[in-house]
Parts: structure tokens; sequence; C-alpha cells
């Protein structure tokens, strides 16, 4: 058993990238381990926080939407919860959030500035939250 | 180094130059060229009639990040080599029957004693000339938007009325059709672009469509030498391509160098000077967010591929995870009213 999987995808990624990479012969290959690495290493990441973000963007996508005017379909996804925490039921409700956020997005940018700037405001929250930090 | 596997592939690149040029053609060494998703790319050093040369062989794979078309990159290398805009030297495109090589390639000539990579360009001895190859690269940018598309042979590029109308559906178009998920924030944009759509171009020019560091061959002393993947090339308006070499992706994460190379003030006069146009500010906000969404549709539609295509190239898994979310960053920045600019300086 793997106790730690997010830090075992850090650690391959790092024996890829200055273990082997130096090993091989041609730039393509050495290029290729950087790559594959850094995906690890994005991977270690996500790994780690994927259904947390993602529950913490639903939880605020609900808490908006209930400052919106009414709609059914809002609604609907406020009363909802996930299937379960496997990461591809949580991804179908997040999906959801975030396309009705674009869906009202585009309504209070016409009529209701405080909502628009509640929208940019979770924007910029769900975009840092979902942050590779060993990207920048 | 020549690896093992790549002999085949130059053994039938020398045979298939042998029939096509009726020459002795002999294989030297063979190297494949990392980076570029959109064609596997190779260094052959071949011997014609016992003389020696380097030639730069692009072969489609499977599966590419852009969908392209070969002979597109191909004519337009024959559009442009001669002009003030150095470009490597076409030599064979061959699209129907590609024989020994079994898929489409083409075939230019090697610029050596270059390099392209865009990480290099802050190690030593290049960085000492990065002032130099920021003048170099605005300057051969401002001499393709200079260029008179009415004496170029570019028949086969299509003339849209109002280039920017043609962009932003294009691309908000692959966004839509691509998406794997929803895409708030570049609805957002496209929200934007659609409510601050310039006017129709003034001029039409031939558009490079990728002009940025790490698509063009530089040397020790800061001399560019070769613009490469046009791919993306068309006609449209030259504040596209300024405003796609300013995006804060060729730069990350130093948000002040335009391309790693120049501010972008500078970079934008250089240009000026160059092309003897005068840019049009207002017009250039939209074109800069426009790059930033085109990006955003090109690392969408990548994530497609990997997901979806027959190529599980490592490069269009990376496009399509986190430069993604870096894009999304970039275009919040933007386009936030009272954005802190955190990852990109606020529009020119």
């Amino acid at each position: 058993m793997i106790p730690a999987p997010g830090r075992t995808l850090t650690d391959l990624a790092m024996r890829l990238m200055l273990g082997i990479a130096p090993q091989t012969t041609t730039t393509f290959a050495a290029a290729d381990c950087g790559l594959i690495a850094q995906l690890l290493l994005t991977m270690g990441q996500e790994f780690e926080r994927a259904v947390d973000t993602r529950m913490q963007d639903i939880h605020e996508l609900k808490a908006l939407f209930g400052t919106a005017p009414a709609d059914a379909a809002r609604a609907r996804f406020m009363g909802a919860t996930p299937a379960s925490l496997h990461l591809r039921d949580v991804n179908a409700l997040h999906d959801e959030g975030m396309q009705l956020l674009a869906i009202l997005h585009a309504q209070a940018e016409a009529d209701d500035a405080a909502l628009n700037a509640r929208i940019w405001a979770f924007l910029r929250a769900h975009s840092e939250r979902h942050k590779f930090e060993t990207l920048g | 180094m020549t690896a093992t596997h790549l002999q085949p592939v130059g053994k039938a690149l020398a045979r298939y130059l042998a029939r096509h040029w009726d020459k002795d053609v002999q294989l030297g060494a063979i190297s494949q060229i990392p980076g570029g998703a959109s064609r596997e790319t190779y260094r052959v050093h071949i011997t014609v009639e016992g003389v020696a040369e380097g030639v730069i062989l692009r072969r489609d794979p499977p599966s590419s990040l852009i969908d392209t078309e070969r002979a597109h990159e191909f004519n337009t290398y024959r559009a442009v080599f001669g002009t003030r805009v150095p470009v490597p030297e076409p030599l064979v495109l061959e699209d129907d029957d590609p024989g020994e090589l079994e898929r489409p390639f083409s075939l230019t000539r090697e610029i050596a004693g270059c390099e392209t990579s865009p990480a290099t360009l802050t190690m030593a001895p290049f960085n000492a000339h990065r002032e130099k190859i920021g003048h170099n690269k605005w300057t051969i940018l401002g001499h393709l938007a200079a260029l008179d598309v009415d004496t170029l042979p570019l028949a086969f590029m299509a003339r849209h009325a109002h280039p920017a109308r043609h962009e932003l559906d294009y691309w908000a178009g692959v966004i839509r059709k691509d998406a794997l998920h929803p895409q708030p924030i570049a609805e957002a944009a496209i929200r934007w672009l659609e409510r601050h759509l310039p006017p129709p171009s003034a001029r039409l020019a031939l558009v490079h469509g990728d002009y940025r560091s790490g698509n063009f061959l530089y040397d020790t002393e800061g001399n560019v030498h070769g613009v490469l993947d046009w791919e993306m090339a068309h006609l449209g308006d030259p504040l596209e391509d300024l405003a796609w070499s300013f995006d804060p992706l060729w730069c990350w994460p130093e948000k002040h160098l335009a391309g790693n190379l120049l501010p972008r003030v500078d970079a934008l006069g250089i240009w000026e000077r160059a092309s003897g146009l005068t840019v049009d500010r207002e017009a250039f906000r939209w074109w800069q967010v426009f790059a930033s969404l085109k990006a955003l549709a090109i690392w969408i539609s990548s994530a497609e591929d990997y997901v979806n295509g027959t190529t599980k190239e490592p490069i269009l898994a990376f496009a399509g995870w986190p430069l993604i979310d870096r894009q999304n960053r970039i275009l919040l920045d933007r386009l936030q009213p009272g954005s802190t600019h955190t990852y990109a300086e606020a529009l020119l």
C-alpha cells in the first residue's frame, strides 16, 4: 500500500527528472522525461486536493446562487449533493454548477453589478484554489 | 547523436529523396527535435552527390495539437522566403504520396547553429543579448506586418472582411466544441470581446499566428536567423501577432518583459518603426484579450485531443491541464473589474 499517493507521485517525478533524464542519450528523450515529470508533479498536487477543491467550489456556488434571482435550475443545484465522493461524481455536480454560473454571469453583466462582482470574486477564489504551485 | 530507433526514418527519407531528386542521397545523422506538438520534427544530416547538408523533416503524427494542414505551412514558407522575414528554405512538400515515409511530410533546409528554446534565452551566453534578440524579434514582426500581401503568392489563404470578427468566431467555436468542462472565464472573455469588437482592420497583413519566443532561431550573438512554425498563418490584422507576442504566457512567471526579452512599450515602439504602422491602442486592447482567449482555446483543444485522440503525447496533456489553469488566471487578471494584476500587467 502507498499511504501518500500525492507524495509518491512527487517522488517519482523527482526521480525521473533528476535520476533518469540525465542518463538519456537524446535531447528528445530528456525533454520527454521533463514533461512527464511535470505532469506527475501536477497529478501529485491534484490527487490530494481534487475532491476538496471541487467541494469548496460547490459550496461557494450554492452560497452565490442563494444571492441571485430565483431560478429552477439553480434551485435544483442548491439542493443537490454528489452521488458519491468519487471524483467522477463530484466532477459531474461541479460541472453542472460551473455551467449555471456561466449563464448567471452573462445575466449579471447586463443588469446586476453587485452580483457580477461577486461572481468575479468567486472565479478569482476558484482559480487560486486550483492553481498548480509547482508551475507558478 | 543518432538514436538507433530513428535510423529507419532517416533511411526512408534518404531513399525518398534519392528517388525524388534522382540523385545519390546518403544518410548521415538523425535526431528528433523536442517541442512542437503539431508535427514530428527531425534534424537530418544527409549528403547529396557527396555534398553534406542539413535538413529539417516535419512529419504528421497520427494526432496533433492544432488542426493544421502541412501544405498550408509549407506554402507560407514559399511565399515568405526571400523577403525581409527570414524563414528556412522550403525544399519538399509531400502531401499525397509519402512513399517510404508513410505519412505526409515537409522538408526545409536546416538553419544551423541556432537555438529556439525560450528557456535558453535566460541562460548564458544568450541572456547577455536579450535586448538585441528582442529588437530583432519585433523588427522582423514589423517587417512581416509591412509586407504587401497582394504581391505575395498567398492565394491559398482566405480573405475575411472583418478579421477580428472571423478570429473570434473561430476560436470561440473551438472552445465550445472541445471543452471537456464548462469554461465560465472563457465565456466571460468571449462576451467582453463581443462587446468591444473593433471595426474591420484598416490593413490586411500576413499574420504568423504563433509569433512568440520559442518559434524563432537565434544565435549566440543575438541575431535572429529564421521564424518557424507557420501552421496557423493567415491573412488578418497585424495587431494580432503583436498582441500574441505580448501574452504573459510567453514570459511566465516574469510578467514585466514581453517574451522574456523587452518591456512591452519598447517592443511596441520597435514594431511601429519597423512596420511603419501606428498601433491603434483601443483595437490593441481587444487583440491582447483575444490573444489570451486564443491560447486558452488551444489548450482546451489539446486536452480534448489527449482524451479523445489517438496520440497520447505528454505535451497534449500538459497543455491541456496546467496551461489551462495558467491561462484562466491570465484572463481573469485581464478582465476582472479592479484586478490586482497578479499574473498579467494591465492591457497596454
